[in-house]
Parts: C-alpha cells; sequence; structure tokens
C-alpha cells in the first residue's frame, strides 16, 4: 500500500495528512509538494494518525523534511495518538535540530503548542528542575 | 545535529560505563547522544538535575510507582528504550515484594507502543484493574494529568506531572537508541533476582506460547 497525503491550507497554518505506509520515496514526495507552500505559513501540523507504517529508509527523508519545514515555519506539531508514531517524530524532530517542534496526542495540544513560544526540550528541563 | 564524539569523549564514556555497572549495575547507552548534544558539562548537569528528580520521585511514591511512573511516561512519548528499562525494573520490584510476575511483561513493550491511547488505557485497566488496582489508579491519573486543564488537584498530581516532564526531558536523547534496555534502577544491582525473574518470566513466556490470550489488539498493523 502507497502512502498518501492531503494538504489544506488556512491562513498562516498549514496541515499534512499522512496516510498509509512511508517510504523515503512517498516522503520526497510530500516535501516536493509542500515546499512551494510554506511561504507565509508560520504554523505546520503534520498528522499521521492515518499511516500505518513508516520504513527505515523513509527516516532520514523525514529528518529532511523537518529540517525543510523548520527553515521557513515557526512551530511545528507532528499528531498521533499512537506512542510509536510519537516516537518516530520525536526521533524526527530531535534529528532535525528543531526545539520548536513537539509530538503531540491530539488537535487540541497541537494549538495550544502552535500558539506557544516554548522549545520542547528547555521546557521540559524547566519543568523538571522547578516543578 | 550529529557530530563524532571527540576521543576524550569517547574515553570518558568507557569509563562512566564501567562506573555505572560497578555502582548502579547499568549503563545507559544514550549516554553517547546526551554528550553529543550537550558536552560533558551539560551531561554532568543532565545526570545531576534527573538523578534528583528521580530521588525525589522514589521518596514519594517508592521504587515500584517510580517505575510504574517511568516506564509509561517513557511509553507515551514512543521511547521504547526507557519504556522497556522501567517496565523491567517494575517487574523485578514485584517479584521481590511478592514473587509474582507482574502481568505487564517487558517484553510486549513494542506491541503496546502501537495501541492507540484509548486501547492502552483499556488494555491497562484489563491487565491491572483487578490485579494491581492502586498501581492502575496511579497510570491512569497519569494520562489524566498529562490532558489536564487548569490547576492541579493534589500534590501527587504535581510529582506525577515532574514525571511526565522528566521522561519528556530523559526521552530526547534516549529516542536514539532501542530496546532492550537494562533495568533502569537500583534493583539492577541485585543480580540473583535478576536470574530468579528471568527464569520465571521465561517460563511463563512459554506457557504463553502454548496457550495464547490476547487482551488487545491494535486497530492496525
Amino acid at each position: 500500500m502507497a502512502a498518501n497525503f492531503v494538504l489544506k491550507s488556512s491562513g498562516p497554518e498549514l496541515k499534512v495528512d499522512l496516510f498509509g505506509v512511508l517510504t523515503a520515496q512517498a516522503v520526497r514526495e510530500v516535501l516536493s509538494a509542500i515546499t512551494p507552500k510554506l511561504s507565509g505559513v508560520s504554523a505546520c501540523i503534520i498528522n499521521t494518525m492515518g499511516v500505518n507504517d513508516c520504513l527505515e529508509e523513509a527516516r532520514a527523508e523525514l529528518v529532511r523534511l523537518q529540517q525543510a519545514v523548520a527553515a521557513r515555519v515557526r512551530r511545528t506539531a507532528w499528531v498521533d495518538d499512537r506512542a510509536r508514531f510519537r516516537g518516530v517524530a520525536l526521533w524526527v524532530m530531535h534529528l532535525a535540530g528543531d526545539p520548536n517542534a513537539k509530538a503531540v496526542a491530539n488537535a487540541d495540544q497541537a494549538a495550544k503548542w502552535l500558539a506557544s513560544n516554548e522549545l520542547r526540550e528547555a521546557a521540559a528541563e524547566r519543568r523538571t528542575v522547578g516543578a | 545535529m550529529s557530530r563524532e564524539l571527540t576521543w576524550a569523549e569517547r574515553a570518558f564514556i568507557r569509563v562512566e560505563r564501567s562506573l555505572g555497572e560497578v555502582t548502579h549495575g547499568y549503563f545507559i547507552t544514550f549516554d553517547e547522544e546526551l554528550i553529543r548534544q550537550h558536552g560533558l558539562m551539560g551531561f554532568f548537569r543532565w545526570a545531576r538535575a534527573t538523578l534528583r528528580a528521580q530521588n525525589e520521585l522514589i521518596a514519594a511514591f517508592g521504587e515500584t510507582k517510580f517505575h510504574l511512573l517511568a516506564g509509561f511516561a517513557s511509553l507515551w512519548n514512543g521511547c521504547d528504550y526507557c519504556a522497556y528499562g522501567h517496565v523491567l525494573a517494575l517487574n523485578l520490584c514485584v517479584f521481590k515484594e511478592t514473587g509474582q510476575l507482574f502481568p505487564i511483561d517487558e517484553a510486549e513493550v513494542h506491541e503496546l507502543l502501537r495501541l492507540r491511547d484509548h486501547e492502552l488505557q483499556a488494555t491497562l485497566e484489563a491487565r491491572l484493574g483487578a490485579s494491581h488496582p492502586e498501581l492502575f489508579a496511579l497510570v491512569k491519573r497519569q494520562l489524566e494529568v498529562r490532558v489536564a486543564e487548569g490547576p492541579l488537584q493534589s500534590d501527587e498530581d504535581r510529582l506525577i506531572l515532574k514525571s511526565i516532564a522528566l521522561y519528556e526531558w530523559v526521552n530526547e536523547c534516549s529516542i536514539t537508541v532501542d530496546a532492550p534496555a537494562p533495568p533502569l534502577g537500583p534493583i539492577a544491582k541485585d543480580r540473583e533476582l535478576r536470574a530468579r525473574y528471568a527464569a520465571a518470566r521465561a517460563e511463563a513466556r512459554t506457557s504463553k506460547v502454548a496457550a495464547p490470550a490476547p487482551v488487545s489488539a491494535p486497530s492496525e498493523p
């Protein structure tokens, strides 16, 4: 089953819904499709709820995708209600070196993250040390 | 972001792992990533702060419940390494206290990661609700606190929130390594307990293969 994606632009927000099996080629296609749409976008939501699997070969491409998004977009939220894909998202944003991205479980948490100015790891450290 | 470690950093890791094995009974394998990201001084700062937070949680909840909170905070974040290591430590604590196997095998972590959040909660309730109601109530509360709006109600909630923050911080680097992990706690030093637990768990797994009884299946492959 090939991966598929749907892009939805709404003002300064771009939503990327991913489906099926993520292969390297499929992620490259997503990157090609979103690159011209990033201008003027300040928030990106990458929804992987419809993804069935993420092949090992796709992971490096996901890092490139996140780096491309981070270069143009202020905040990113990866949304999935499965821990496995939140883990993939965390790995991707960590390797991409993007502190403005976060893996969350639902649309409400995504909206909260996109509206905030927190940096992912710094916020976790602050809440650990100071809480 | 990725860089080669320096000779001095690699030498430090060799020494630090040897010391960890002797003093704690285990060492972590994401130390490389911590040093790559934060340098040696940052590693020391991270180790001191996370150890202090862990000790605070152990003082408040006890070692068994601490590993429950650590294991499921890490599981939620998708970190199989820390989830495996803390669920294994939780299993060792329960086995030491009761002589019984905890209903969740550390080897099941990968299956649990694939569940949707509501399926995970249902699975935990089915497995723990009757046999370990206090532990189930704590892990359920951790899931609730994660999405809670407004100020938290109790000191316990604030400590649960700290467990979530701590493992968001830890998992930032531990996400780069994979399970299996050693038992991630002081109980790792008890080699005799580890051997007895491993034998009992292996026997239980053999029995389960003979008569499989899945509690909950993921909605997708």
